[in-house]
């Protein structure tokens, strides 16, 4: 089913940028998941980031909607998955992903 | 009751299988280019689509019963009609590619064929192509020929002022017009019993006291005998006839259209009623076997593959082209001068 | 392009998220508000005017209509006249032909007829533009057209931050107003924006008066004034034109009736150069406009004029043809150091 790379990505995001499967806990950071949020019914399993509405370092609620994808011809909302700081956008707008990718990552509050 | 020959079976399914192959070709022509981001403006064809699958037997049944010299406005899905009415498929498609070569050297696009050799125009609003097939049929009238004019509109548009004005003024002049309403359920995202009453949009026509009939069946052979009752009544000078006809959506209303607003069981059951499987299986009772539908099949997938190759290879416009055609050049039986009279006063209208 | 005062809100939005925002705020406060047009509810505007909307308000407030322009948008003006304070969506500004008379003849002239015992508060939101290749019947912007008929007010914003402020003020003024949005600067998925309309954006609500436009880029050579999607264009080309040194001013008219002559007169006094640069019909309308009434008031002030429009053709269909006629950053480019010359 989904996360077929999930095996392959020991924590070594920083190689070249565009492939960041979610791999579990990075330092308590909590990953953007795209996997999470990927509409069913779809066969492509490349994304577009269409949209950031807040900038990285900036405080965001729980559920806050901080971006939004595209895949094939569906627009997809990114909630932020946990109340902090976006600590880090991964992926940049107009730029492509795959399926599973962490967007970005939320540094927790307390 | 015009019943269809087992040759005209042949003709309609060549015709619904070319149809359907067509769109779902230009369905993935559309795509290229457009991947992962869909971006409506990019690829070879670009701006909206709106493809018409499912939707073949209302053209066939109704086309097939036309002349070249006959009449046919189509909306802003107009391919299956198109072809039905044997506009040129390879001009047809350079157009949807934006080609020099097209229809109509690239300016029309998809929603706006308009092909003079077999009387074929469209227009991308709403019903606004019923006013100028009362026109047409207005012409054949005056001219007494027995030409008749055909407009093709959806279910969403019989609430349309243009059109209910469209079936009043063919029906006080008895003008041989046929109203076609493809009715797939939807306008976009609203479904019929949203905006429209009655259900039944054939029923229009008693307000106007012309006949009004529904093929509840997407059924290429009972369109096409309502679609001869219809069409003869119009030749023989009988007036105007409004057919409805229960087709289905298979596609999003536009190419990009999520569909996210229509249940899943409806999508399906769209896909279930194919009107091409059910002429098949009548034609095969007729006697024409597997092999025979295989090989028009094979003639209709050609075909497409045949038109679009050509039309990729055709030129795109120049950019200056865009000047052109604002108005029919050179314009005839007007002069660029004004004549000089010898009394000028009372050319000019001054005092007597 | 946008102010350290909106930089300061933290959160960006983008054109439709800002315009819903305020329907939303004003439907809240105020029952008598509704929205209906075609594909509003479900869909949500089929260029996002109305996402979200049906959940939160139902269909009673989001409402489908049938595909009748003229009874509709009719409807619009009496309730409107009734004291409610309707929104209603020409899906397409194109579309204005099969309902033009409750249009012009009914929304923007009872207020006048009745001398004025009558108001008219509803405000028709409607999708404009082109450079998406979709030809003739779906691709103007028609603001002449509007702005040239008496009686409505009509804006046409080309941010988030306007958008939501001219929102707010449009459907709170007792009058027609004619909201135009550029269905480029949207932020739809499918048809992307360029970098610019999305941008800061206040979660409470204000408003941006009409009549008030915006300097969008301070320059003292030349002045460019436009509206809508040409405002990105045109400051696209402003950056390039200070590589080659000439300093470009931007302003941003927002609202076309009533007309800001004054920023523009007050920016063309400034430079002396005047480039005016419209998506819509180059004859007879907002280029037209903008000179004659700088030509009108000071006639001095004007050392050299161009303008960049749509030549007097309908929008045609392939991508070559279309990109010749819609005017593109370059053309600006081109206009501005023309004038500078």
């Amino acid at each position: 089913m989904s996360d077929a790379n999930a095996t392959d990505s020991e924590a070594d995001a920083d190689s070249d940028g565009d492939a960041n499967p979610v791999a579990g806990a990075e330092g308590g950071r909590v990953p953007v998941d795209s996997g999470a949020l990927w509409p069913g019914d779809t066969d492509d399993e490349v994304g577009l980031l269409l949209n950031w509405f807040v900038p990285e370092g900036s405080h965001v609620a729980e559920g806050d909607r901080i971006a939004e994808f595209q895949v094939e011809k569906v627009d997809v909302d990114v909630p932020a998955p946990a109340t902090g700081t976006l600590a880090e956008v991964v992926v940049d707008e107009d730029g492509e992903f795959d399926r599973g990718d962490a967007l970005a990552y939320v540094e927790p509050e307390g | 009751m015009t019943t269809a020959s087992p040759d005209q079976l042949r003709r309609m399914y060549e015709d619904m299988v070319t149809a359907r192959l067509y769109e779902e070709r230009l369905q993935d022509e559309y795509m290229e280019g457009k991947r992962p981001g869909f971006d409506i403006s990019t690829g070879e064809i670009p701006g909206e689509l709106h493809l018409a699958a499912g939707q073949e037997a209302a053209a066939v049944g109704v086309c097939h019963h036309l002349r070249d010299d006959d009449t046919v406005t189509a909306p802003h899905r107009p391919h299956h009609v198109a072809i039905a009415k044997r506009v040129d498929l390879k001009r047809m498609t350079a157009e949807i590619f934006g080609r020099e070569t097209g229809l109509c050297s690239g300016k029309g696009g998809h929603m706006h064929l308009f092909d003079p050799d077999v009387n074929f125009a469209c227009s991308g609003i709403i019903a606004e192509g019923c006013p100028p097939a009362v026109g047409a049929g207005l012409a054949a009238k005056k001219r007494n020929t027995d030409s008749v004019a055909v407009a093709y509109l959806g279910e969403g548009a019989i609430d349309q002022g243009g059109f209910l004005e469209s079936l009043n003024l063919a029906s006080v002049h008895d003008l041989p017009v046929v109203f076609v309403v493809e009715d797939n359920d939807w306008a976009i995202s609203m479904p019929k019993e949203r905006v429209t009453r009655p259900d039944d949009g054939s029923k229009r026509a008693d307000g106007f006291d012309m006949h009004g009939v529904r093929v509840d069946s997407d059924d290429a052979r009972a369109v096409y005998e309502a679609g001869g009752e219809a069409v003869g009544r119009a030749r023989d000078g009988n007036g105007p006839t409004l057919l409805e006809v229960q087709v289905h959506r298979r596609m999003g209303h536009f190419m990009g259209d999520p569909e996210t607003y229509r249940p899943e069981e409806d999508q399906e059951r769209a896909a279930a009623r194919d009107s091409i499987d059910r002429l098949a299986a009548d034609m095969r009772e007729f006697g024409i076997d597997d092999q025979e539908l295989e090989e028009i099949r094979d003639r209709a997938a050609n075909r497409v593959d045949e038109a679009v190759t050509w039309a990729k290879q055709q030129p795109l416009p120049e950019p200056e082209a865009a000047h052109d055609h604002a108005f029919t050049n050179p314009p005839e039986g007007v002069t660029s001068e004004e004549p000089e009279f010898a009394d000028s006063g009372a050319a000019a209208g001054g005092d007597d | 392009m946008s102010t350290p005062e909106q930089e300061a809100v933290g959160r960006t939005a983008t054109m439709s998220d800002a315009m819903v925002e305020a329907v939303a705020h004003e439907m809240r406060a105020d029952e008598e508000v509704f929205y209906m047009g075609e594909d509003v509810a479900d869909y949500g505007g089929i260029f996002d005017s109305t996402t979200g909307l049906l959940d939160e308000f139902g269909r009673d407030r989001v409402m489908d209509v049938p595909i009748s322009e003229t009874a509709y948008l009719g409807a619009a003006v009496g309730a409107a006249q009734a004291g409610m304070r309707p929104i209603a969506e020409l899906m397409f500004v194109d579309f204005f032909g099969v309902a033009m008379d409750q249009i012009y003849n009914q929304m923007a002239k009872n207020t006048y007829m009745s001398g004025g015992s009558f108001s008219v508060p509803m405000v028709l939101t409607t999708a404009v533009g082109g450079t998406y290749n979709d030809a003739a019947q779906h691709s103007q912007t028609l603001y002449g057209t509007f702005a040239h008929l008496p009686g409505m007010k009509v804006v046409a914003p080309s941010t988030a931050y306007d958008a939501k402020g001219l929102m707010h003020n449009a459907i709170r003024d007792d009058d027609p107003v004619v909201y135009m949005f550029h269905k480029r600067l949207m932020g739809i998925g499918w048809l992307p924006a360029p970098d610019g309309p999305k941008t800061p954006v206040p979660k409470e609500d204000y408003t941006i008066p009409f009549g008030k436009a915006d300097v969008k880029r301070e320059g003292d050579d030349v002045t460019v004034v436009t509206l809508g999607l040409h405002v990105h264009r045109a400051l696209e080309a402003a950056e390039m034109l200070a590589d080659e040194g000439i300093e470009t001013e931007v302003i941003d008219l927002r609202t076309l009736k009533p007309l800001d002559r004054e920023t523009v007169l007050e920016s063309v006094r400034k430079t002396g150069r005047l480039v005016v640069v419209d998506e819509d019909y180059r004859s007879y309308g907002v280029t037209g406009e903008i000179i004659s009434s700088v030509a009108e008031a000071d006639l001095d002030s004007l050392e050299a004029v161009e303008r960049v429009a749509v030549p007097d053709v309908p929008i045609p269909y392939s991508r070559p043809m279309e990109d010749a006629v819609i005017p593109g950053t370059d053309d600006v480019a081109e206009a501005v150091r023309s004038v500078g010359e």
